[in-house]
């Protein structure tokens, strides 16, 4: 998805907020109107332990036309959407995802695919009658979903955290996560949402995402200490998703547009001057954000803590972080002074390159000063215990088994999508992901690997990879000054001139829990679904 | 005067250009191009191809010495274009008649086919075809043989077939819905006597039977060499004596297939992959038949390869270096045309999609094997009527 946003949603912002969108769709709770207060969504926490939980999957039409795609929490007051599971290292997640989508396309759509992946038998059919076992199932469509909980350090097996062969049709009988949380897992920001092949850009758009909170983190950064959190979920949602031509598309901030002009932006309140803990996922499907906190015109230092889910090394003070979809940052924001009127949560714009689509500035939220000010329930413990070795410590200084090259690529059939997506190794043929293909690369526990990453392509890209996350250590050739664990990176678009820009990482296959096969792939998630994914093995 | 389809005198005129062509189908259909007689100045003809806006245009450039572009002259054509769709669909087509030459421009939006004078660079009429034929999204892919003009209307996923009246005017006969076999729809097609070769962009190609006018096919629907590596042909040209089908393929690399035709149908093809540049998906015969030329619209440039016209064989030519103004004045580049009707064409124009759409003018050389392409000092040339150029066309057209 690309040429259009450029050419033809330049206004994509101010688009279509004009209808309230809280009206109670049949299957998926009531969303906020635009303009009120931001509310963190429900959490979940562990006990003794174990966090069991039920989400069902369910879809519906709003009076705007948008797509839902929920994941239902049932309280005894009714259906809450996407809680955020809180979990400590060590924890054990139960989670049954019962699988309640009930999706029909248009005929037009059903009957000629609505991206050439479908055509390519990707993961399996689309039709046929699927294996009663999930973990066998081969056939993906609309209604096919799965969980991928991104970030985690976790097996890439059925019942956990795999996607490639992990296909859930739907039925009333709940398929079982059961996933034990590291006991060296970054504390940090994670996140879930489905990863069908071929459609998960789809449910996304739908807003099937919520936040997973590994916690822990005062004990790394003790500076969070006793702050109030919030936790920002940034979800994005077009019209027509399914169209080469998908509509305006709106950012929500905990499901509530942020449409300024159109409409009046969410209000976020802090006490004022109040320092607060702030957790800010990117869970669009396509948005690279630029975040900032401006009073007025004045961007607001921030203090980073974490990235992706793993605190950052020293206390960075910064003024913008760039967020590619997927990407988590945390950072302490220090609120506006009482009386301040001018304050707001803004994404500063983007350049994604020539045919990259449109990523504009926008105001994502007020930020008002209020000494009753409604405060989400959660503030990060104060008493730090014992402090942890972290996961991937002493990364920077390992010597690399193994060096690859890889590169994005594609091949356009026209100036309007569907576009043909690659994520290649150097020397191999680029190939559209096909699931029951070998796996690009082989490699075993133990290796450490520099992976360089070229985009040879006028759009920016976000390279991602399951189950581990890697140390950025270049761009451009490069050597980053301040290396940072991330699981999702942007690799700057090409020009045209000169060389192909880069990024190189350092990939950690030392856990021997993360052997077996897992995927890695561009994270705007129109391109993953239309083949830039390809599959790496890890052997024992 | 431009008439609108619903004109009485417009009808008065189809009726009695069609009657002795209803009467004589297969005199028509032998009917081969020549260059016209009257039209003696060469002209290189846009489509401006506007999207939402009305009327959308076809710009004429008189060629002058050495391949220049020159006076350039807006021909408003009244319909709307798609703004831009797959490069494989041409949306200009000329037809070298010896009474009235004529430019056929395609009009995406208002799902019609504008027939313009060139003589006279007046618009004669645009026609609609079936009521349920569009090309909005991605734009009308135009091919003709002298007596049948087919237009692939992309978003309907049909393609309509007129029969070519005097003075250009069309009559719409009917449509068909080809499919690929991945659900792929017509994206490219070429034709020669009584065959047409389409591509539809799922890595598959077939053929059909056009000797009455409407293709049939010939049941030859099958995948591409190129379609397990993920190399799927787009655009595709038929040699002159149609021995050869060509297809250049979507592709990160410029990747040419080759299908033997003699026997009226695909065979297998023959997949040749030059790695030097990006994404073949346009392609064009030189009119002497020893170079393919491909629009490498990734990279930005414009290749050759040597093609051999009695073992159908590829290989290896030249690149040129990147056309300026690429990823900052124009992102994509199509479909090339050759300046001149015979030897290696002498000079390529390409159009340049973004936004400042233009003609890239590239100087051919060919000889002991070797070729150059490199860019006029004076290219681009602006297109000063569009900001969406995906399609152009010469007169007078290649022979075949």
């Amino acid at each position: 998805m690309r040429r259009f946003a450029k050419w033809a949603l330049g206004v994509q912002v101010v688009g279509l907020a004009f209808l309230s969108a809280s009206a109670q769709l049949p299957n998926c709770p009531v969303r906020p109107n635009p303009g009120t207060v931001v509310a963190d969504a429900l959490s979940l926490s562990s006990q003794n332990g174990v966090l069991q939980l039920g989400l069902t999957e369910r879809n519906g039409v709003d009076a705007l036309g948008y797509t839902h795609f929920c994941f239902d929490y049932a309280t005894s007051t009714g259906n809450i959407e996407a809680p955020t599971l809180r979990l400590n290292p060590g924890d054990t997640l139960s989670l049954d995802l019962t699988n309640q989508l009930n999706f029909t396309p248009a005929a037009a759509i059903a009957q000629t695919k609505y991206h050439s992946m479908d055509d390519m038998g990707s993961m399996g059919s689309t039709t046929g009658t699927a294996s009663t076992d999930p973990c066998q199932s081969k056939i993906v469509n609309f209604n096919t979903t799965n969980l991928h909980f991104h970030g985690l350090n976790v097996p890439p097996l059925c019942h956990q955290d795999d996607v490639i062969t992990t296909l859930i049709q739907p039925s009333t009988t709940p398929f079982k996560y059961q996933i034990q949380i590291p006991a060296n897992e970054p504390p940090g920001l994670y996140w879930y949402h489905p990863h069908p092949h071929g459609y998960t850009a789809f449910q996304v758009n739908g807003g099937a995402a919520g936040a997973i909170v590994i916690g822990g983190i005062e004990k790394i950064k003790p500076q969070v200490s006793g702050l109030t959190e919030r936790v920002l979920v940034i979800r994005q949602q077009f019209l027509n998703p399914l169209s080469w031509i998908p509509g305006s598309y709106q950012l929500t901030v905990n499901f509530q547009p942020a449409t300024f002009p159109a409409e009046a932006s969410p209000i976020i309140q802090t006490k004022p001057g109040e320092k607060q803990f702030w957790r800010v996922a990117n869970a669009s499907t396509q948005a690279f954000l630029d975040l900032q906190v401006l009073f007025g015109t004045t961007a607001q230092t921030l203090e980073l803590i974490s990235m992706d889910g793993v605190p950052v090394t020293g206390d960075p003070m910064v003024t913008d972080i760039a967020l590619p979809p997927a990407g988590r940052a945390e950072f302490i924001m220090t609120g506006p002074p009482s009386g301040s009127t001018n304050a707001t949560f803004v994404t500063a714009g983007y350049n994604t390159g020539p045919v990259g689509n449109a990523n504009v500035p926008q105001v994502l939220a007020n930020i008002l000063p209020t000494a009753t000010a409604s405060q989400p329930a959660t503030v990060v413990p104060s008493a730090p215990a014992v402090r942890v070795t972290q996961r991937f410590s002493g990364l920077a200084a390992i010597k690399p088994t193994a060096t690859r090259s890889l590169y994005f690529s594609e091949a356009a059939l026209g100036t309007n999508p569907p576009v043909n997506f690659f994520i290649t190794v150097k020397g191999q043929q680029p190939k559209l992901f096909n699931a029951n293909e070998p796996p690009a690369i082989v490699t075993n526990t133990g290796a450490v690997e520099d992976w360089t990453i070229e985009n040879h392509t006028g759009e920016q890209h976000a390279f991602h990879m399951h189950q581990i996350h890697f140390l950025v250590m270049a761009i451009n050739g490069v050597a980053v000054a301040n290396p940072t664990l991330q699981d999702t990176v942007n690799v700057p678009f090409y020009s045209g001139i000169g060389p192909y820009p880069s990024v190189t990482v350092r990939m950690d296959f030392r856990d021997p829990n993360i052997a077996g096969t897992f995927v890695y792939h561009c994270h705007v998630l129109f391109h993953e679904d239309n083949g830039m994914m390809a599959k790496i093995r890890v052997d024992p | 005067m431009r008439l609108s389809p619903a004109s009485p005198i417009l009808s008065a005129l189809t009726s009695i250009a069609f009657f002795g062509l209803m009467a004589l189908p297969g005199a028509i259909a032998a009917e081969k191009p020549s260059v016209p007689s009257t039209a003696t100045t060469s002209y290189l003809v846009t489509n401006d191809d506007l999207a939402g806006q009305l009327p959308s245009s076809g710009t004429f450039f008189a060629i002058g010495t050495s391949g220049a572009l020159s006076n350039p002259n807006r021909v408003n054509l009244g319909g709307s274009g798609s703004g831009g769709g797959y490069f494989a669909a041409n949306r200009v087509s000329m037809l070298s008649n010896t009474t009235t030459p004529c430019a056929y421009i395609s009009l995406g939006g208002s799902n019609e086919v504008s027939a313009v004078d060139i003589n006279t660079q007046q618009d004669i009429g645009n026609f609609p075809a079936g009521s349920g034929d569009s090309g909005h999204d991605n734009g009308v892919g135009l091919a003709n043989n002298g007596s049948y003009l087919y237009a692939n209307f992309t978003s309907s996923q049909t393609l309509a077939t007129y029969a070519i009246g005097s003075g250009c005017v069309l009559q719409f006969l009917s449509d068909i819905t080809p499919i690929g076999l991945h659900a792929g729809n017509l994206k490219g097609m070429a034709l020669h006597g009584n065959l047409m070769v389409a591509t539809f962009g799922d890595g598959s190609i077939g053929s059909f039977n056009i000797s009455a006018g409407v293709p049939v096919s010939n049941n030859d629907l099958q995948n591409a060499t190129g379609y397990t590596t993920s190399r799927f042909p787009q655009g595709v040209d038929i040699t002159q004596d149609g021995h050869y089908a060509i297809f250049g393929d979507q592709s990160t690399t410029d990747t040419i297939e080759v299908s033997d035709i003699s026997s009226g149908k695909l065979t297998k093809t023959v997949l040749y992959d030059f790695s030097t540049a990006g994404n073949s998906s346009s392609v064009l015969l030189s009119p002497d038949g020893t170079l393919i030329y491909t629009a490498n619209t990734s990279t930005g440039t414009v290749s050759a390869a040597f093609f051999n016209g009695s073992t159908g064989k590829v290989t290896a030519g030249c690149t040129s270096k990147q056309l300026k103004g690429f990823a900052n004045n124009w992102n994509f580049l199509s479909s090339p045309v050759a300046e001149l009707p015979s030897g290696t064409g002498s000079v390529l124009y390409l159009p340049e999609f973004g936004a400042s759409s233009g003609i890239a003018v590239v100087n051919v050389t060919s000889s002991g094997g070797k070729c150059t392409l490199t860019e006029a000092a004076k290219s681009p040339v602006v297109d000063p009527d569009s900001t969406s150029l995906l399609s152009i066309g010469v007169y007078p057209p290649r022979s075949f």
